[in-house]
């Protein structure tokens, strides 16, 4: 699976940090529009630190983001780490908290509140509301498999619907402190 | 799972009825909208002459345009005279100013008609020549907009310090692989390291170049950004 990627991906001092401060913010923007885009494209909400996505069910590597094979070039830990700053301080990038020991980040090519409008629509087309739906059943339900939101991890679907929850539009159901339902309504 | 009310009749027959009613409306509201897009260009055709004679019947008509969506652009047709001729050019004008206040954090302020072109102007019917004429309107404004030349391929500078004469070599250089570095300025123009190496920081530091440090041979390579517009 490839993803396309804008014409500056192949210009080659985008790896490179630059000195000038207003070249440098527009090569930050430049990269969290690149790192966006492909995860929409691929449909993954999480990457690595490290800019690598892989395959879940068999391990193989999707795409390396930070890493341009075609034109010899790659981006360095440290400029690595300020564009994740970057992006943590946009907002486009969230640390999940499961996820801290596996340095992976969660993207949010769509805003929360985007994706609880898009799991609200789809509750209400499909006569969900008012009664009690697992997680599993919204992310990784094979009848929701051409949904925009399949195969969204479920941490990742638990703050989509903690935002549901604060406009009071659903009811979060658990057991042990687990997630294990949730009614919408 | 057992289903209730109009849920009982078909698996997937709310969940259809549902988003087939929406799409139909797109639909409609789509064909509406083209519709009135349609009509409002027959219109501005047929009182050309009252809105460009009156100015206030322009500027409201102008404001409606961009209410629903039309770039005043794509109103204008150049040869039947569509307004008055010189306003075609002064929205381009507008145009080429909001694209250099845009785009002048990546590329110090200097952009290549070329790129104008391609990336902005091609899908409105707008040619090289009309991008030119009116960048020849913008002098009198003195906001320092100016044309220059390097190796046959125009470019525009819209900040306005004045490039030198060396700042024009490096230039002409990179437009031939896309970069400079001091063995390429020594080996084409004969330059010392030290003035190379300055003239080189100096347009870093204005933004003009981008520093590449990985070259294979290890070393430092100065990007144009208007290059990037030729990668594939």
């Amino acid at each position: 699976m490839s993803v396309a990627t804008p014409q500056i991906y192949k210009f080659p001092p985008l790896y490179t940090p630059q000195t000038n401060k207003l070249i440098r913010k527009q090569q930050l923007q430049t990269w969290e529009s690149i790192i966006l885009q492909s995860c929409a494209q691929l449909s993954k909400w999480c990457i690595g630190r490290n800019g690598k996505v892989y395959n879940q069910a068999t391990g193989e590597l999707l795409l390396s983001i930070f890493e341009n094979e075609e034109i010899q070039r790659s981006c360095n830990i440290e400029f690595q780490q300020e564009i994740w700053a970057f992006m943590l301080q946009n907002g486009t990038a969230l640390q999940l908290k499961e996820f801290e020991d596996s340095n992976m980040m969660a993207i949010l090519w769509e805003s929360l509140d985007s994706w609880s409008s898009t799991i609200l629509e789809w509750c209400e087309t499909s006569g969900k509301l008012n009664q009690v739906i697992t997680i599993y059943e919204i992310c990784q339900s094979d009848e929701n498999s051409s949904c925009k939101f399949y195969g969204m991890p479920t941490s990742f679907c638990l703050l989509v619907l903690q935002r549901l929850v604060d406009c009071h539009r659903a009811t979060l159901l658990k057991d042990q402190g687990k997630v294990v339902g949730v009614k919408i309504v | 799972m057992k289903k209730f009310g109009v849920a009982a009749i078909g698996d997937s027959g709310p969940f259809d009825l549902a988003s087939n009613i929406l799409d139909l409306q797109n639909h409609e509201l789509d064909e509406q909208l083209s519709i009135f897009q349609v009509k409002l260009v027959e219109f501005a055709k047929q009182h050309n002459k009252e809105l460009r004679d009156v100015p206030q019947f322009r500027a409201k008509f102008m404001r409606m345009c961009s209410a629903i969506g039309i770039d005043p652009l794509s109103l204008f047709d150049k040869n039947s005279h569509l307004f008055h001729i010189d306003d075609f050019y002064y929205q381009i004008c507008v145009k080429i100013i909001e694209i250099c206040r845009n785009t002048k954090d990546v590329n110090g302020g200097v952009i290549s008609l070329e790129e104008l072109h391609v990336n902005y102007f091609k899908n409105m019917n707008i040619e090289m020549e009309d991008i030119q004429k009116a960048i020849e309107m913008l002098t009198p404004l003195d906001g320092g907009f100016e044309l220059f030349t390097i190796r046959k391929k125009e470019f525009l500078r819209s900040v306005p310090n004045e490039l030198t004469d060396d700042q024009t070599k490096i230039l002409e250089i990179c437009s031939i692989l896309g970069y400079a570095s001091i063995t390429l300025l020594r080996a084409n123009l004969n330059w010392k390291k030290v003035r190379s190496q300055s003239v080189l920081d100096g347009m870093l530091t204005s933004g003009l170049l981008w520093i590449d440090s990985q070259s294979s041979d290890g070393e430092d390579l100065y990007w144009d950004p208007s290059w990037i517009i030729k990668l594939e």
